[in-house]
């Protein structure tokens, strides 16, 4: 083998894949200087990742736990590998995914919120519309005044959802407009919800003090996981991976600054996401 | 592996947490991103808890399971296509200016970058060789293409790595060896 190595083959020398270069490569410079090029590529590939955040991996792993469950009653084991590659090699958990699949379950929320914000609109008559609680979930608060028609956070859970949420930013952008009502709602009573939130699924609410602490779904495994959390101020079901799931927000300063979103598990209340919000 | 496999949770996190910083790496590399690479991370790990019951454990663990981390990372780079995403400019192999030659260093400086600068499939294969040390056919097996392929793309990305991290003042060899410096079409292969 007198002439060059062409790239391929040199690159196939260095992984130890094409052993018939050793000849030419040991008394060719031009080569040689070709492999160290990209020996200095693969010492810089494989140059450590910075640390994992302790706490991070710790939620992932408690997710992914948490998301077995559900599954293992319902989903029909899969052999990867007599399956042909790319798509039908994963598991089911990746193969089982269906685009729109959320669309069911968010038309079947979106009647639910139109029907029953028609009748709190009829019920309530002269109250006005930042009095007007929530169309679609609510907060039952310790504080709700006795008498107001409230809706509790079980029925909020059951009642609203924000659909299939495959990533962080599907999540930020179903939950921004509630988000957004709660940064232009009036002040409310404590507990109160701030607006109607018809079409999003969500409750922002009140700033105020909403719920006491630890009435909501997974709030107080949120609060003793990030004791920065502050008021909650958002509230909504979704799925993530068929994985039911409550969608808190939490604001971490001001009333009307930034909204921390924590996507976690019904069942263990794991986080499935986090995000930050507007 | 059996006891978490049967449901066991306290074995299942002890399999999960001894794989999960290669897994991170892996993601790492692939996203570019921390944040990115921690979400696709994420899906990975539950992915894997529900796939377990379908791993008949014809391939080690770590490779199905980088296989399905790598898939989740694909899944991830599929959504970020959706989003704004800082690229790199075409033919930088030779910085024009010195303004252009200042960029060019930072952008060897940066190997989340240039790793980004690779279609998903080519970064695969690269990261899956030499960040995770798999062979040519432990990556067949894990991307689904043939080894002639893998091979393929592991040139081609390093090809077009090279001159994106290359120290801005180190002397070039002057070798004769031909690259293609972009990765493009693929060629079929034969095997």
């Amino acid at each position: 083998m007198s002439s060059h190595a062409d790239f391929e083959a040199l690159s196939a020398f260095l992984d130890g894949e094409a052993p018939e270069w050793a000849p030419h490569v040991g008394s060719c410079d031009a080569c040689r200087a070709a492999l160290e090029e990209m020996r200095a590529v693969q010492t810089m590939l494989a140059a450590p990742v910075e640390p994992v955040d302790p706490a991070r991996r710790a939620e992932a792993i408690a997710a992914a736990i948490a998301a077995a469950s559900p599954v293992a009653a319902t989903s029909t084991p899969v052999q990867p590998d007599r399956l042909p590659p790319r798509a039908d090699t994963r598991p089911a958990a990746a193969t089982s995914r269906q685009p729109f699949r959320w669309l069911v379950p968010a038309s079947v929320a979106a009647l639910f919120v139109v029907v029953v914000g028609a009748v709190s609109l009829l019920s309530q008559g002269g109250r006005s519309s930042d009095e007007l609680t929530t169309a679609g979930p609510a907060l039952e608060s310790a504080d709700t005044p006795a008498g107001q028609s409230r809706s509790s956070a079980t029925s909020a859970a059951s009642g609203a959802s924000l659909g299939e949420v495959p990533d962080a930013a599907t999540l930020l952008a179903r939950a921004r407009p509630g988000l957004v009502a709660k940064d232009s709602a009036a002040p409310a009573a404590p507990g109160e919800v701030n607006r109607s939130l018809a079409g999003t699924g969500g409750a922002a609410v009140s700033s105020a003090g909403a719920s006491a602490p630890g009435a909501t779904p997974c709030e107080a495994q949120a609060r003793a996981r990030e004791p920065s959390l502050m008021q909650l101020v958002y509230f909504a079901t979704a799925t993530r991976q068929g994985v039911p799931a409550y969608v808190l927000g939490f604001s971490t300063g001001p009333p009307s600054g930034p909204v921390t979103l924590l996507l976690l598990a019904q069942d263990g209340c794991g986080v499935l996401l986090r995000v930050a919000g507007p | 592996m059996e006891a978490a496999r049967s449901g066991d949770k306290a074995a299942l996190d002890d399999l999960l947490r001894r794989n999960y910083d290669r897994l991170y790496a892996l993601c790492r590399r692939m996203t570019g991103d921390p944040a990115d690479a921690a979400d696709a991370c994420q899906e990975a790990l539950i992915a894997i808890v529900r796939g377990l019951d379908g791993f008949d454990g014809r391939s080690a663990f770590g490779t199905w399971a980088y296989r399905v981390t790598a898939n989740a990372c694909l899944d991830e780079l599929r959504r970020r296509r959706r989003r704004p995403e800082p690229g790199l400019p075409e033919g930088t192999a030779e910085p024009a200016s010195p303004v252009d030659d200042f960029e060019a260093s930072t952008i060897r400086a940066d190997l989340d970058a240039a790793l980004r600068s690779l279609p998903g499939d080519f970064r695969a294969a690269v990261v899956l060789r030499d960040v995770c040390g798999l062979s040519y056919d432990e990556i067949s097996e894990t991307l689904g293409i043939p080894p002639g392929t893998v091979r393929s793309r592991i040139a081609r990305g390093r090809a077009a790595l090279i001159p994106l991290l290359r120290p801005a003042s180190g002397d070039r060899p002057e070798g004769k060896i031909t690259r293609n410096p972009r990765p493009g079409p693929e060629r079929p292969t034969s095997t």
